[in-house]
């Protein structure tokens, strides 16, 4: 396994690589902080661009995009309340309220520094601990995953602000909308209304768009702001103020708990950042001292969100490459991207 | 409407909204065999949760206004305009005249004046910027889309 991965690091020190790298991070970041616009549709974006490369560039530079898309959401999450990307939305609370503060490059650097953390943690988890989780998730049958899904339902509660009753019904609509189509286990239409283009259901970025992007376009018509800076004033980001880094030493146990929190979901299909998100923020809120400063400008709340959403990318890929399962929307266009490229995900990839 | 019944407004549409996909079930939802567990259970199961839910909001929202109407009032219509509900109505309105229009006259005239005209609702008098942007956006996602992601878009009258 070492020599693998000597070899793989030598291979990656190409300046070829290096810069695919690079513009797949910049487009990822991009892309991610425009509200409406998720990682998936960065990887999305940037398929096509790969097919004429080789395929370890190809695949590091849709990589980098899937990566610096979960971040960039963040960006935008911590500046002007409009998450970037729906696992930033946990962020939202606390950045926004740091940023009010004149604290937005603090929260800025912990986020950047939080999801580092995350995301190398989950790319060591895919490297070692794929096989063994590979394993557990592989023993997955419908008992499991319908706990699971009933596990992430649960996280409504926590997120419904005073309205438990409203949350559960947006929770119903939400999965109501997933209903429409063709019944996968019995093959039969469900609220097609007669229109063919409803057949194949409500595709996961259309609806996120509906629901992040034209909802804030609405609001914006609404109160009708002309810019940022008139809803939000003039946001000063003053880089002065740096987050010391002893400062992220005491949020470690945090970071540590959050990024196994992060891999755990990311590894379990179906899932995706916004869940590992808000499970890691709960956690830390209900392990915090100060629980009341949560939603406040917690710097433990953007750790917490931060690194569990990054920390769910390399782990998203454990079950797509043992497996040939894709976790979530990116996986699945990953997924498409490594048999272009010639390759099978699978049990027999590792064989 | 009274203004302090504005807070069980949306509750009431949702409502309504359920119970029409409830009883469009039997219709829009084929079952290939009889029993309890099949096609329809999961709609069945979600409109009902969605119902009770919504009647849960409505009767808190009732009860509150009952102890304390003056104030639930105040709360809930706190900047609220009517104004920007009819700016609001006017641009679902656009974009759904956009979907109808989209086939018939093409993605590039149908995609200036949607962005133009949403850009009008949003507050934005400069004519220049509204022109320049509504035509600059929708010519880099048709190139965008067209040219490098190879995409059909509508073509339309005027065959682009």
């Amino acid at each position: 396994m070492t020599e693998n991965i000597i070899s793989v690091l030598s291979g990656m020190l190409s300046v070829d690589v290096i810069l695919c790298m690079i513009l797949g991070v910049a487009v990822g970041i991009i892309v991610g902080a425009l509200p409406g616009l998720s990682a998936t549709l960065a990887v999305a974006l940037m398929l096509p661009f790969t097919f004429g490369m080789d395929a370890g560039a190809g695949i590091l530079l849709l990589i980098g995009a899937y990566c610096g898309g979960v971040y960039g959401g963040s960006i935008t999450a911590i500046l002007i309340r409009t998450p970037g990307t729906p696992a930033s939305v946990a962020t939202v609370a606390d950045g926004y309220a740091l940023t009010k503060q004149g604290k937005a490059y603090e929260a800025l650097t912990v986020a950047l520094l939080t999801s580092v953390i995350g995301g190398l943690l989950s790319g060591l988890a895919l490297l070692f601990i794929a096989p063994v989780i590979a394993k557990v998730a592989i023993s997955f049958g419908p008992p499991e995953y319908f706990a699971l899904a009933a596990f992430g339902l649960t996280i409504i509660a926590s997120v419904s602000g005073e309205s438990l009753a409203k949350g559960l019904m947006m929770a119903g609509i939400g999965l109501l909308l997933t209903t429409i189509g063709i019944d996968p286990y019995e093959g039969q239409q469900r609220f097609i209304f007669g229109m063919n283009f409803l057949y194949s259901g409500i595709g996961m970025i259309p609806a996120m768009i509906g629901v992040f992007a034209i909802a804030e376009v609405f609001n914006q018509i609404e109160v009708r702001i002309k810019s940022v800076a008139d809803e939000f004033g003039d946001i000063q980001v003053d880089t002065k103020k740096k987050f010391p880094l002893r400062r992220l030493k005491k949020l470690m146990p945090n970071v540590i708990r959050s990024s196994l929190t992060g891999i755990i979901v990311g590894a379990t299909p179906g899932t995706g950042g916004a869940i590992a998100a808000f499970i890691a923020y709960n956690n830390e809120k209900t392990l915090s001292k100060n629980p009341d400063e949560f939603g406040k400008g917690s710097f433990a709340g953007i750790a917490a969100a931060e690194t569990a959403n990054n920390a769910t990318t390399g782990a998203t890929l454990i079950p797509m490459l043992t497996l040939g399962i894709p976790g979530d929307t990116v996986t699945a266009i990953l997924l498409g991207a490594l048999t272009i490229h010639g390759l099978s995900p699978g049990p027999k990839l590792f064989t | 409407m009274s203004k302090k019944y504005i807070r069980i407004f949306p509750s009431f549409i949702i409502v309504c909204l359920d119970l029409f996909l409830m009883f469009s079930i039997p219709s829009q939802v084929k079952i290939y065999q009889e029993g309890i567990v099949n096609t329809r259970f999961m709609p069945y199961l979600l409109t009902i949760l969605i119902l009770v839910c919504g009647l849960t909001d409505i009767v808190k929202g009732l009860v509150l206004i009952r102890k304390e109407p003056e104030q639930a009032a105040k709360e809930e219509t706190a900047g609220i305009k009517k104004s920007g509900y009819l700016r609001v109505a006017a641009a679902a309105a656009g974009v759904a005249l956009w979907l109808i229009l989209l086939p018939k006259l093409g993605f590039m005239l149908t995609s200036v004046l949607l962005t133009a005209g949403i850009m009008l609702l949003a507050g934005n008098k400069s004519w220049i910027q509204i022109v320049l942007v509504s035509l600059i956006l929708t010519i880099a996602v048709y190139c965008v889309f067209k040219l490098a992601l190879n995409l059909k878009l509508p073509q339309g009258l005027f065959f682009f």
